[in-house]
């Protein structure tokens, strides 16, 4: 596990603060949604219809909140563990993207490259703050797995149902993403008007 | 490359100004054979100055040391020589001793984020070492360790880090400085990167008069995007046309994030200077510079 180093607040509530803002910053799809779907040239207004969450594939915010703070935070950990990977899976094929000879206006803006790789950081950041908490709660925690500031290998792609459908599939992948963030606001609100 | 007579050890050395340095010179056997000659034929020299044999050792057959007390010089040619045939002299090997200082903890280490920007540390180095000295910016989280950030010959007390600032996530920050007489970590700070912003500055300043009211005018200007990340408050200066002082409008009067300020209490039909400032609205991080100066004419007054 990722040896802990020294940089929690040790207060909680400053830490709770934190997490509540970086909920709300990270729940607006602007942060990860759209540029993903502008990389993946889904921008149109017909094709946003189908990028729906998939019921199921993500924990409804009644069952975050009834799963407990401790069992609450792994679960958050989790989800954004596997947000992580399927990042890395987008960002492994964006090379081959530019390889294919994509024209250029098809080709991902810099700004929407960089906004993923920005989203990538935050969701790193808001796992070191779950760190923090479950370390405040006093609940042993191991990172799931190795966690890397700069990119890292990423396990291969899944089964490739079809180009456009696994774009869409990531684009609803990434609507729950943005949903989970939003309920995950919410429990944190919560949890600064109860102290325990 | 003609084959020495001899060696000195150490080979390039790096001493402590004010500290005390011994160089041993051997000699090789053809030499001493083909120049009939010893250790204690040797003759060491400080560039042209002969050293006094009073600094020297005789350590055996083939080799001597000398002792130079209290280096004071940066840099010296150090030579191991020999007397042949009694009166020529004849240079066996040479040496730079190199002299500095240690350095010294890093004090004062602090950061910036420029909005927009990557974060950037600074801090104060210390004494003159006088040697090639390393800064290296260590960071991390609880959970991440971020790359180091080597400074460059030309700013080496600043570092900027090479990837995004994250706000709301706690990060550690120190300095490591390391030449070739040591190594040394500065204090470690802790923050929120949040606290460390500088915004830019308010844009479009503009001022605008009131026909009802002559003593007013009415300031508007467009917050940097910061705003979606951060409560700001403002400093707001003016000053009337010519004049060179500034006034100041009282803080508590503009200790929250807006993009408008009425100014009260003016002279009519006098024309007024403007100039705007923001920063985090609890005082954490640093001020935007000032924004270009607007000015306004107030209104006249009514007969």
């Amino acid at each position: 596990s990722m040896a802990a180093m020294g940089s929690c607040p040790g207060d909680f509530h400053v830490l709770l603060g934190q997490l509540q803002k970086q909920a709300h910053a990270m729940q607006d799809p602007s942060s990860l949604l759209d540029p993903y779907m502008r990389i993946q040239g889904l921008d149109f207004p017909q094709l946003r219809e189908h990028c729906t969450e998939r019921p199921g594939a993500f924990p409804s915010e009644g069952a975050l909140r009834g799963l407990g703070r401790r069992g609450f935070l792994r679960t958050l950990d989790a989800t954004l563990g596997l947000v992580l990977r399927r990042l890395a899976a987008v960002q492994q094929q964006l090379p081959e993207a530019g390889r294919l000879g994509r024209p250029p206006a098809a080709r991902p803006r810099a700004q929407d490259l960089e906004m993923l790789k920005m989203a990538r950081l935050n969701i790193l950041g808001l796992r070191n703050n779950i760190f923090c908490m479950s370390r405040l709660l006093g609940s042993s925690w191991d990172v799931a797995e190795p966690t890397q500031a700069a990119p890292g290998t990423s396990p291969p792609p899944t089964p490739d149902p079809g180009a456009f459908q696994r774009k869409l599939e990531g684009c609803r992948f990434l609507r729950g993403y943005h949903r989970v963030l939003s309920s995950a606001g919410q429990v944190f609100g919560e949890w600064g008007k109860s102290p325990s | 490359l003609l084959d020495p007579c001899g060696r000195i050890n150490p080979e390039s050395p790096v001493v402590q100004l004010g500290s005390n340095f011994t160089a041993v010179c051997v000699l090789k056997e053809r030499c001493m054979d083909y120049f009939h000659v010893n250790a204690n034929f040797i003759v060491w020299k400080m560039g042209h100055f002969t050293i006094p044999k009073e600094q020297y050792t005789i350590i055996n057959r083939t080799a001597a040391s000398v002792t130079l007390t209290d280096v004071t010089s940066l840099n010296i040619q150090l030579t191991c020589n020999i007397l042949t045939f009694g009166q020529i002299e004849q240079n066996v090997y040479g040496i730079t001793l190199i002299s500095g200082l240690p350095p010294e903890k890093p004090k004062n280490l602090n950061c910036i984020v420029n909005e927009g920007k990557k974060m950037m540390c600074y801090w104060d180095p210390g004494r003159e070492t006088y040697l090639e000295t390393n800064f290296t910016l260590k960071s991390e989280w609880a959970t991440e360790k971020f790359a180091d950030c080597k400074t460059k010959r030309d700013t080496p007390t600043s570092c900027t880090v090479d990837y995004s600032p994250v706000y709301f996530v706690n990060m550690e920050v120190w300095v490591e400085a390391a030449n070739a007489l040591g190594k040394v970590t500065s204090d470690h700070i802790n923050f929120d990167p949040v606290d460390k912003v500088k915004p830019n500055t308010p844009r479009n300043l503009s001022v605008s008069n009131s026909e009802e009211l002559s003593s007013i005018l009415k300031l508007t200007w467009i917050n940097s995007n910061i705003k979606n990340v951060i409560r700001l408050k403002y400093d707001i200066q003016y000053r009337t046309k010519g004049a060179s002082t500034w006034s100041q409008i009282p803080p508590e009067d503009t200790a929250s994030t807006r993009s408008s300020f009425t100014v009260q209490d003016l002279k009519p039909f006098t024309e007024y200077v403007f100039r705007i400032r923001c920063m985090k609205e609890d005082g954490k991080g640093f001020w935007s510079d000032w924004s270009e100066e607007a000015s306004g004419i107030t209104y006249e007054d009514r007969p």
